[in-house]
Protein backbone atom coordinates (compact mmCIF):
# COMPACT_ATOMS: atom_id res chain seq x y z
CA UNK A 1 0.00 0.00 0.00
CA UNK A 2 2.50 2.28 0.80
CA UNK A 3 4.47 2.09 -2.34
CA UNK A 4 1.41 3.63 -4.03
CA UNK A 5 1.25 6.54 -2.16
CA UNK A 6 5.05 7.08 -2.45
CA UNK A 7 4.53 6.83 -6.25
CA UNK A 8 1.58 9.25 -5.96
CA UNK A 9 3.41 11.64 -3.94
CA UNK A 10 6.36 12.00 -6.58
CA UNK A 11 4.15 11.68 -9.85
CA UNK A 12 2.05 14.88 -8.06
CA UNK A 13 5.10 16.60 -7.55
CA UNK A 14 6.51 16.23 -10.90
CA UNK A 15 3.06 17.10 -12.11
CA UNK A 16 3.04 20.17 -10.08
CA UNK A 17 6.53 21.64 -10.83
CA UNK A 18 6.75 20.64 -14.05
CA UNK A 19 6.93 23.63 -15.94
CA UNK A 20 8.14 24.30 -19.07
CA UNK A 21 7.39 21.79 -21.26
CA UNK A 22 8.71 17.71 -21.49
CA UNK A 23 12.78 18.79 -21.89
CA UNK A 24 12.50 20.88 -19.07
CA UNK A 25 11.00 17.96 -16.83
CA UNK A 26 13.21 15.41 -17.21
CA UNK A 27 15.63 16.68 -14.97
CA UNK A 28 12.69 16.57 -12.11
CA UNK A 29 11.92 12.97 -13.44
CA UNK A 30 14.90 11.87 -13.44
CA UNK A 31 15.70 12.84 -9.45
CA UNK A 32 12.17 11.72 -8.57
CA UNK A 33 12.83 7.70 -10.36
CA UNK A 34 15.69 6.90 -8.69
CA UNK A 35 13.78 6.63 -5.61
CA UNK A 36 12.00 3.90 -7.14
CA UNK A 37 15.69 1.97 -8.26
CA UNK A 38 15.15 3.45 -11.44
CA UNK A 39 18.95 3.60 -12.44
CA UNK A 40 20.16 6.65 -14.53
CA UNK A 41 20.95 4.27 -17.65
CA UNK A 42 16.93 2.95 -17.10
CA UNK A 43 16.12 6.60 -16.82
CA UNK A 44 17.67 7.53 -20.12
CA UNK A 45 16.07 4.09 -22.21
CA UNK A 46 13.00 5.36 -21.09
CA UNK A 47 13.30 8.60 -22.65
CA UNK A 48 14.66 6.40 -26.03
CA UNK A 49 11.10 4.72 -25.95
CA UNK A 50 9.10 7.40 -24.95
CA UNK A 51 10.56 9.28 -28.46
CA UNK A 52 9.29 6.54 -30.64
CA UNK A 53 5.65 6.09 -28.90
CA UNK A 54 3.09 8.27 -28.76
CA UNK A 55 2.48 10.75 -25.82
CA UNK A 56 4.49 12.61 -24.09
CA UNK A 57 7.62 12.12 -21.50
CA UNK A 58 5.33 13.32 -18.73
CA UNK A 59 3.16 10.82 -19.40
CA UNK A 60 5.22 7.73 -20.49
CA UNK A 61 7.95 8.22 -17.72
CA UNK A 62 5.19 7.61 -15.29
CA UNK A 63 3.17 4.95 -16.36
CA UNK A 64 6.30 2.82 -17.47
CA UNK A 65 7.74 3.63 -13.71
CA UNK A 66 4.48 2.74 -11.90
CA UNK A 67 4.67 -0.73 -13.73
CA UNK A 68 7.90 -1.60 -13.41
CA UNK A 69 7.44 -0.96 -9.57
CA UNK A 70 3.83 -1.59 -8.62
CA UNK A 71 2.79 -2.98 -11.68
CA UNK A 72 -0.51 -2.85 -13.83
CA UNK A 73 -2.04 -0.49 -10.74
CA UNK A 74 1.33 0.96 -9.86
CA UNK A 75 1.10 2.28 -13.56
CA UNK A 76 -2.65 3.31 -13.28
CA UNK A 77 -1.88 5.18 -9.69
CA UNK A 78 1.48 6.96 -11.80
CA UNK A 79 -0.09 8.38 -14.92
CA UNK A 80 -3.45 9.98 -12.24
CA UNK A 81 -1.19 11.48 -10.49
CA UNK A 82 0.62 12.81 -12.40
CA UNK A 83 -2.32 14.19 -14.31
CA UNK A 84 -4.65 14.84 -11.64
CA UNK A 85 -3.18 18.40 -10.26
CA UNK A 86 -2.65 19.54 -13.48
CA UNK A 87 -5.91 19.08 -14.52
CA UNK A 88 -7.84 20.59 -10.91
CA UNK A 89 -5.22 23.55 -11.75
CA UNK A 90 -6.42 23.87 -15.21
CA UNK A 91 -10.09 23.57 -14.83
CA UNK A 92 -9.59 26.18 -12.08
CA UNK A 93 -7.99 28.25 -15.12
CA UNK A 94 -10.21 27.82 -17.49
CA UNK A 95 -12.85 29.82 -15.35
CA UNK A 96 -10.55 32.22 -14.58
CA UNK A 97 -9.24 32.68 -17.89
CA UNK A 98 -12.60 32.95 -19.67
CA UNK A 99 -13.91 35.60 -17.04
CA UNK A 100 -10.39 38.09 -17.20
CA UNK A 101 -9.71 36.71 -20.75
CA UNK A 102 -6.59 39.11 -22.45
CA UNK A 103 -4.37 38.91 -18.68
CA UNK A 104 -1.27 37.74 -19.94
CA UNK A 105 0.55 38.07 -16.20
CA UNK A 106 1.24 34.64 -16.51
CA UNK A 107 2.64 34.39 -20.05
CA UNK A 108 4.65 37.11 -19.14
CA UNK A 109 6.23 35.17 -15.95
CA UNK A 110 6.24 32.13 -18.24
CA UNK A 111 8.47 34.16 -20.64
CA UNK A 112 10.44 35.22 -18.24
CA UNK A 113 11.01 31.60 -17.02
CA UNK A 114 12.74 30.54 -20.04
CA UNK A 115 16.68 30.76 -18.39
CA UNK A 116 15.23 28.42 -15.95
CA UNK A 117 13.98 26.29 -18.94
CA UNK A 118 16.97 26.23 -20.42
CA UNK A 119 19.48 25.78 -16.93
CA UNK A 120 17.03 22.50 -16.20
CA UNK A 121 17.44 20.70 -20.17
CA UNK A 122 20.64 21.22 -19.31
CA UNK A 123 21.38 19.89 -16.04
CA UNK A 124 19.53 17.24 -17.22
CA UNK A 125 22.42 16.22 -20.28
CA UNK A 126 24.89 16.65 -17.50
CA UNK A 127 23.46 13.90 -15.52
CA UNK A 128 23.11 11.95 -18.51
CA UNK A 129 26.60 12.20 -19.35
CA UNK A 130 27.48 10.76 -15.79
CA UNK A 131 25.55 8.28 -15.70
CA UNK A 132 26.87 6.90 -19.01
CA UNK A 133 30.02 7.92 -17.67
CA UNK A 134 30.57 9.29 -21.42
CA UNK A 135 34.13 10.27 -20.79
CA UNK A 136 35.38 6.91 -20.06
CA UNK A 137 33.55 5.73 -23.40
CA UNK A 138 35.24 6.88 -26.72
CA UNK A 139 32.30 5.15 -28.71
CA UNK A 140 29.38 6.89 -27.04
CA UNK A 141 31.46 10.27 -27.56
CA UNK A 142 31.44 9.00 -31.22
CA UNK A 143 28.04 8.35 -30.95
CA UNK A 144 27.13 11.52 -29.25
CA UNK A 145 28.86 14.07 -31.79
CA UNK A 146 27.56 11.98 -34.95
CA UNK A 147 24.26 12.06 -33.69
CA UNK A 148 24.50 16.28 -32.77
CA UNK A 149 25.63 16.55 -36.13
CA UNK A 150 22.83 14.75 -37.65
CA UNK A 151 20.04 15.97 -35.34
CA UNK A 152 21.46 19.65 -35.82
CA UNK A 153 22.98 20.05 -39.52
CA UNK A 154 20.20 17.76 -41.54
CA UNK A 155 17.06 18.24 -38.89
CA UNK A 156 16.86 13.97 -38.84
CA UNK A 157 13.68 12.74 -37.32
CA UNK A 158 13.91 11.68 -33.40
CA UNK A 159 13.01 8.32 -34.81
CA UNK A 160 15.10 8.00 -37.33
CA UNK A 161 17.86 9.05 -34.98
CA UNK A 162 17.50 6.59 -32.25
CA UNK A 163 17.13 3.21 -35.07
CA UNK A 164 20.06 4.91 -36.59
CA UNK A 165 22.16 4.84 -33.24
CA UNK A 166 20.91 1.78 -31.76
CA UNK A 167 21.82 -0.02 -34.94
CA UNK A 168 25.64 1.91 -34.36
CA UNK A 169 25.44 0.47 -30.69
CA UNK A 170 24.86 -3.21 -31.93
CA UNK A 171 27.70 -2.76 -34.64
CA UNK A 172 30.25 -1.23 -32.65
CA UNK A 173 29.74 -2.44 -28.66
CA UNK B 1 -23.47 12.31 -24.38
CA UNK B 2 -22.39 12.69 -28.25
CA UNK B 3 -20.56 15.47 -27.42
CA UNK B 4 -18.55 13.48 -24.49
CA UNK B 5 -17.68 11.02 -27.08
CA UNK B 6 -16.83 13.08 -29.75
CA UNK B 7 -13.91 14.88 -27.44
CA UNK B 8 -13.05 11.88 -26.34
CA UNK B 9 -12.43 10.51 -29.81
CA UNK B 10 -11.05 13.73 -31.02
CA UNK B 11 -7.84 13.73 -28.70
CA UNK B 12 -7.78 9.80 -28.71
CA UNK B 13 -6.77 9.66 -32.02
CA UNK B 14 -4.68 12.62 -32.12
CA UNK B 15 -2.62 11.19 -29.00
CA UNK B 16 -2.77 7.94 -30.93
CA UNK B 17 -1.27 8.98 -34.12
CA UNK B 18 1.47 11.60 -33.41
CA UNK B 19 4.69 10.73 -32.41
CA UNK B 20 7.11 12.84 -30.67
CA UNK B 21 5.33 15.09 -27.57
CA UNK B 22 2.97 17.57 -27.02
CA UNK B 23 4.34 20.24 -29.61
CA UNK B 24 3.89 17.46 -32.49
CA UNK B 25 0.40 17.11 -31.48
CA UNK B 26 -0.33 20.78 -31.43
CA UNK B 27 -0.96 21.70 -34.93
CA UNK B 28 -2.76 18.17 -35.50
CA UNK B 29 -5.30 19.25 -32.48
CA UNK B 30 -5.58 22.58 -34.22
CA UNK B 31 -7.02 21.38 -36.90
CA UNK B 32 -9.42 18.93 -35.19
CA UNK B 33 -10.46 21.51 -33.40
CA UNK B 34 -10.88 25.00 -35.05
CA UNK B 35 -11.25 23.64 -38.57
CA UNK B 36 -13.04 19.86 -39.11
CA UNK B 37 -15.34 20.50 -35.44
CA UNK B 38 -15.14 23.90 -35.56
CA UNK B 39 -15.56 23.92 -31.84
CA UNK B 40 -13.38 26.97 -31.22
CA UNK B 41 -12.15 30.23 -33.31
CA UNK B 42 -8.23 29.81 -34.36
CA UNK B 43 -6.80 33.20 -32.08
CA UNK B 44 -8.43 31.46 -28.85
CA UNK B 45 -6.75 28.25 -29.96
CA UNK B 46 -3.54 30.68 -29.59
CA UNK B 47 -4.54 31.87 -26.09
CA UNK B 48 -4.93 28.53 -24.88
CA UNK B 49 -2.52 26.96 -26.10
CA UNK B 50 -0.11 30.09 -24.90
CA UNK B 51 -1.80 29.71 -21.32
CA UNK B 52 -1.35 25.86 -21.35
CA UNK B 53 2.22 26.40 -21.97
CA UNK B 54 2.48 28.33 -19.09
CA UNK B 55 0.78 26.30 -16.64
CA UNK B 56 2.88 23.22 -14.85
CA UNK B 57 2.44 19.96 -15.92
CA UNK B 58 1.71 17.82 -19.23
CA UNK B 59 1.49 20.81 -21.80
CA UNK B 60 -1.29 19.37 -24.16
CA UNK B 61 -2.98 17.85 -21.41
CA UNK B 62 -3.69 21.44 -20.19
CA UNK B 63 -4.92 21.73 -23.88
CA UNK B 64 -7.66 19.53 -23.95
CA UNK B 65 -8.39 20.16 -20.43
CA UNK B 66 -9.28 23.45 -21.46
CA UNK B 67 -11.21 22.93 -24.90
CA UNK B 68 -12.86 20.24 -22.97
CA UNK B 69 -14.17 22.62 -20.72
CA UNK B 70 -14.63 25.10 -22.93
CA UNK B 71 -17.49 23.02 -25.13
CA UNK B 72 -19.03 21.07 -22.21
CA UNK B 73 -18.13 22.01 -19.09
CA UNK B 74 -16.11 19.80 -16.02
CA UNK B 75 -17.21 16.41 -17.83
CA UNK B 76 -15.94 17.64 -21.07
CA UNK B 77 -12.95 18.37 -19.52
CA UNK B 78 -12.72 14.96 -18.26
CA UNK B 79 -13.42 13.12 -21.79
CA UNK B 80 -11.22 15.18 -23.70
CA UNK B 81 -8.39 14.69 -20.93
CA UNK B 82 -9.11 10.68 -20.64
CA UNK B 83 -8.52 10.46 -24.57
CA UNK B 84 -5.19 12.50 -24.30
CA UNK B 85 -4.43 9.95 -21.63
CA UNK B 86 -5.45 6.63 -22.71
CA UNK B 87 -3.30 6.01 -25.87
CA UNK B 88 0.03 7.08 -24.51
CA UNK B 89 -0.91 4.92 -21.37
CA UNK B 90 -1.83 1.54 -23.31
CA UNK B 91 1.27 2.21 -25.44
CA UNK B 92 3.70 2.37 -22.59
CA UNK B 93 2.41 -0.49 -20.86
CA UNK B 94 2.99 -2.20 -23.65
CA UNK B 95 6.68 -1.27 -24.29
CA UNK B 96 7.48 -1.45 -20.74
CA UNK B 97 5.89 -4.91 -20.38
CA UNK B 98 7.90 -6.00 -23.17
CA UNK B 99 11.37 -4.21 -22.74
CA UNK B 100 11.36 -5.23 -18.99
CA UNK B 101 11.69 -8.82 -20.60
CA UNK B 102 13.97 -8.19 -22.77
CA UNK B 103 16.27 -5.28 -21.64
CA UNK B 104 19.14 -7.59 -20.17
CA UNK B 105 19.28 -9.54 -22.98
CA UNK B 106 23.44 -8.85 -24.23
CA UNK B 107 21.88 -7.79 -28.13
CA UNK B 108 19.52 -5.22 -26.73
CA UNK B 109 21.89 -3.73 -23.94
CA UNK B 110 24.33 -3.15 -26.97
CA UNK B 111 21.32 -1.49 -28.77
CA UNK B 112 20.65 0.73 -25.84
CA UNK B 113 24.19 1.48 -25.68
CA UNK B 114 24.08 2.99 -29.02
CA UNK B 115 20.84 4.84 -27.87
CA UNK B 116 21.97 6.41 -25.05
CA UNK B 117 24.41 9.03 -26.18
CA UNK B 118 22.08 9.73 -29.23
CA UNK B 119 19.38 11.02 -26.75
CA UNK B 120 21.72 12.99 -24.98
CA UNK B 121 22.25 15.02 -28.28
CA UNK B 122 18.11 14.86 -28.70
CA UNK B 123 17.84 16.92 -25.47
CA UNK B 124 20.74 19.08 -26.09
CA UNK B 125 18.88 20.28 -29.49
CA UNK B 126 16.19 22.62 -27.08
CA UNK B 127 19.05 23.69 -25.33
CA UNK B 128 20.09 25.68 -27.97
CA UNK B 129 16.67 26.37 -29.78
CA UNK B 130 15.59 27.52 -26.21
CA UNK B 131 18.24 29.82 -25.86
CA UNK B 132 18.45 31.42 -29.62
CA UNK B 133 14.67 32.26 -29.04
CA UNK B 134 14.93 33.41 -25.53
CA UNK B 135 17.57 36.15 -26.13
CA UNK B 136 18.67 36.59 -23.05
CA UNK B 137 20.59 39.83 -21.80
CA UNK B 138 22.53 40.84 -19.18
CA UNK B 139 23.25 38.65 -16.00
CA UNK B 140 20.39 37.04 -16.68
CA UNK B 141 22.82 34.60 -18.99
CA UNK B 142 24.08 33.24 -15.65
CA UNK B 143 20.80 31.64 -14.68
CA UNK B 144 21.12 28.55 -17.21
CA UNK B 145 24.50 28.09 -15.87
CA UNK B 146 23.56 28.57 -12.12
CA UNK B 147 20.84 26.21 -12.70
CA UNK B 148 22.43 23.51 -14.25
CA UNK B 149 25.46 23.34 -12.07
CA UNK B 150 22.90 23.26 -8.79
CA UNK B 151 21.27 20.30 -10.51
CA UNK B 152 24.01 18.54 -12.55
CA UNK B 153 26.77 19.05 -10.77
CA UNK B 154 25.82 19.45 -6.97
CA UNK B 155 23.00 17.25 -7.19
CA UNK B 156 20.26 19.66 -5.29
CA UNK B 157 17.24 18.46 -5.73
CA UNK B 158 15.68 19.98 -9.29
CA UNK B 159 12.07 20.66 -7.21
CA UNK B 160 13.27 23.04 -4.77
CA UNK B 161 15.61 24.81 -8.19
CA UNK B 162 12.04 25.39 -9.75
CA UNK B 163 10.28 26.84 -6.98
CA UNK B 164 12.90 29.13 -6.03
CA UNK B 165 12.98 30.17 -10.20
CA UNK B 166 9.35 30.67 -10.31
CA UNK B 167 8.91 32.70 -6.78
CA UNK B 168 11.29 35.07 -8.04
CA UNK B 169 10.72 35.44 -11.23
CA UNK B 170 6.76 35.95 -9.96
CA UNK B 171 8.51 38.73 -8.02
CA UNK B 172 10.74 40.36 -10.50
CA UNK B 173 7.61 40.45 -12.84
CA UNK B 174 5.37 42.01 -10.66
CA UNK B 175 7.89 44.51 -8.97
CA UNK B 176 8.31 45.84 -12.71
CA UNK B 177 4.53 45.98 -13.30
CA UNK B 178 4.24 48.43 -10.28
CA UNK B 179 7.00 50.87 -11.40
Amino acid sequence: MMIYWLLALSFMKIGLLGFGGGYAMIALIQHEVVKFGISGLEFIDILALSQITPGSIGINASTYTGYKVAGLIGSCVATFSNIFPTFILMLLFARLYYAVRKNHIIETVFRSLRPLFIGLIAASILVMARDIRIWEDYKAILIFAGSFFLLYKFRVNPILMIILAGTAGLVIY
Amino acid sequence: MKKYLDLFLVFFKVSLFTIGGGLAMLPFIEREVTEKNNWIPKDEFLDIFGISQSMPGVMILNVSTTIGFKIAGGRGAVSAALGTALAPFLCILMVAWFFLGIKDNPEVAKIFAGVRPAVMALVVIPVITLSRAAKIQGAVVLVPFAVAFAIGVLSIHPAYVILAGVVITMALVFLKRKA
